[in-house]
């Protein structure tokens, strides 16, 4: 029983390691004059990056205006 | 889990921006993705401005009446406007720059001085725009110049964001904004739709409403920026008709399309259509869906619009 528990732990342990040398992983775009952000989300929310354009309750992506 | 990835950057005299939505575990593929998008932006920069006098498009202008070798770039630019002429009927017309340049736009935008417009006399639309592929060569009528301005921004949105796809395929979804001119793949991050907003040219506090999109482009013109002349009262789109700035046509239109490519060049042309006939120009070319809004009433939709949002800004869409 004991041996089970070690090995359970072990796994959980293992695949904690792998998603840590993922997030290592994500290094910024190539340096330029220009500036990179990271939005974790999470399966149900809408993209969160920059509020369009005013006062719209939901953010969104982008916004199209001439130019 | 996903996340998404944004860049933020300058080019083609506007504000730019990149987005891609991507599995936790595909973050290098991301990074690659966005750094081939901007590779490509830059590219095409320097193929196509007008402003550059070392670009291909400006060795064109300078040799016009001569066949000369160009770039696969240009090349393809030049066909696009070619067919963006005849898609649109001549309402988009690539050989508007002398008329362009005589309006009062000569400078890249940031650096132009006011002044009053110049002659036009003996300026015709539809220039000759000849193309040899095989031989890598193009040929522009004498006295003839050429502005991508209206199809450029559509064009490197469009071959940006296949650039991201190219070097990684499996990336959730991915957005190329150049200025207003959005080209769209696959989904955001939490698997629906990318959210464009549609910039209200009367109110700079709130959107008009909100598109939905998985795949596709978005772009607007209009005549609320970019103001020329000396007391600044002019416009820069130029009716081919007349090669003066139009008279008709709305404040702003926005054109949903296909692609990026095929939407700058409907919503150029949208822009310069009297608003009473736009409803017959989209009923004509169904894969476009168009949003105007006139100069002194409400905004309205016209055809396939995929608004998630219209806050009741636009009216009943038409048909």
């Amino acid at each position: 029983m004991l041996q089970r528990v070690w090995a359970a732990m072990a796994a959980l342990w293992a695949v904690m390691a792998v998603f840590m040398v993922l997030a290592l992983r994500q290094a910024p775009v190539a340096p330029s004059s220009t500036t990179t952000t990271t939005h974790a989300v999470t399966s149900s929310s809408t993209v969160a990056t920059r509020p369009s354009n005013g006062t719209s309750a939901t953010p969104v992506a982008a916004v199209t205006r001439s130019s | 889990m996903r996340t998404l990835r944004r860049h933020e950057f300058r080019a083609m005299g506007t504000e730019c921006s990149i987005c891609v939505a991507f599995p936790i575990w595909e973050a290098a593929p991301a990074r690659r993705a966005i750094e081939a998008a901007l590779a490509e932006v830059a590219a095409q920069e320097r193929a196509l401005s007008r402003f550059d006098p070392s670009s291909d498009l400006s060795a064109l202008n300078e040799a016009a009446g001569s066949w000369i070798p160009v770039g696969d770039r240009l090349l393809r630019a030049l066909q696009a406007a070619v067919d963006a002429r005849v898609a649109t009927a001549g309402r988009y017309d690539p050989s508007v720059l002398p008329a362009v340049i005589a309006a009062g736009y000569d400078e890249s935008f940031d650096r132009l001085r006011p002044r009053n417009a110049g002659s036009i006399a003996g300026w015709r639309a539809g220039a000759a725009i000849e193309l040899d592929p095989a031989a890598g060569r193009a040929r522009i009528a004498p006295g003839a110049a050429v502005d991508l301005g209206g199809i450029g921004k559509g064009l490197s949105a469009t071959t940006a964001l296949a650039a991201m796809r190219s070097v990684s395929p499996r990336l959730t979804g991915g957005l190329v904004d150049l200025g207003g001119d959005i080209a769209v793949w696959g989904s955001a991050p939490d698997l629906g739709a990318w959210r464009v907003a549609i910039a209200d040219p009367r109110a700079e506090n709130r959107p008009l409403g909100v598109l939905a999109l998985h795949g596709g482009g978005v772009a607007t013109s209009g005549r609320d920026r970019r103001r020329l002349g000396a007391d600044r009262s002019g416009h820069h789109l130029i009716d081919p008709s007349t090669g003066r700035p139009a008279v008709p046509g709305p404040l702003t239109v926005t054109v949903v399309a296909p692609s990026a490519l095929e939407a700058e060049p409907h919503a150029t042309a949208l822009a310069i259509t009297p608003v009473e006939d736009a409803a017959a120009y989209v009923a004509l070319r169904p894969q476009l869906g168009a949003i105007v809004v006139p100069q002194d009433r409400a905004p309205f939709a016209i055809g396939r619009v995929p608004l998630a949002e219209s806050e009741d800004l636009i009216e009943a869409v038409a048909t």
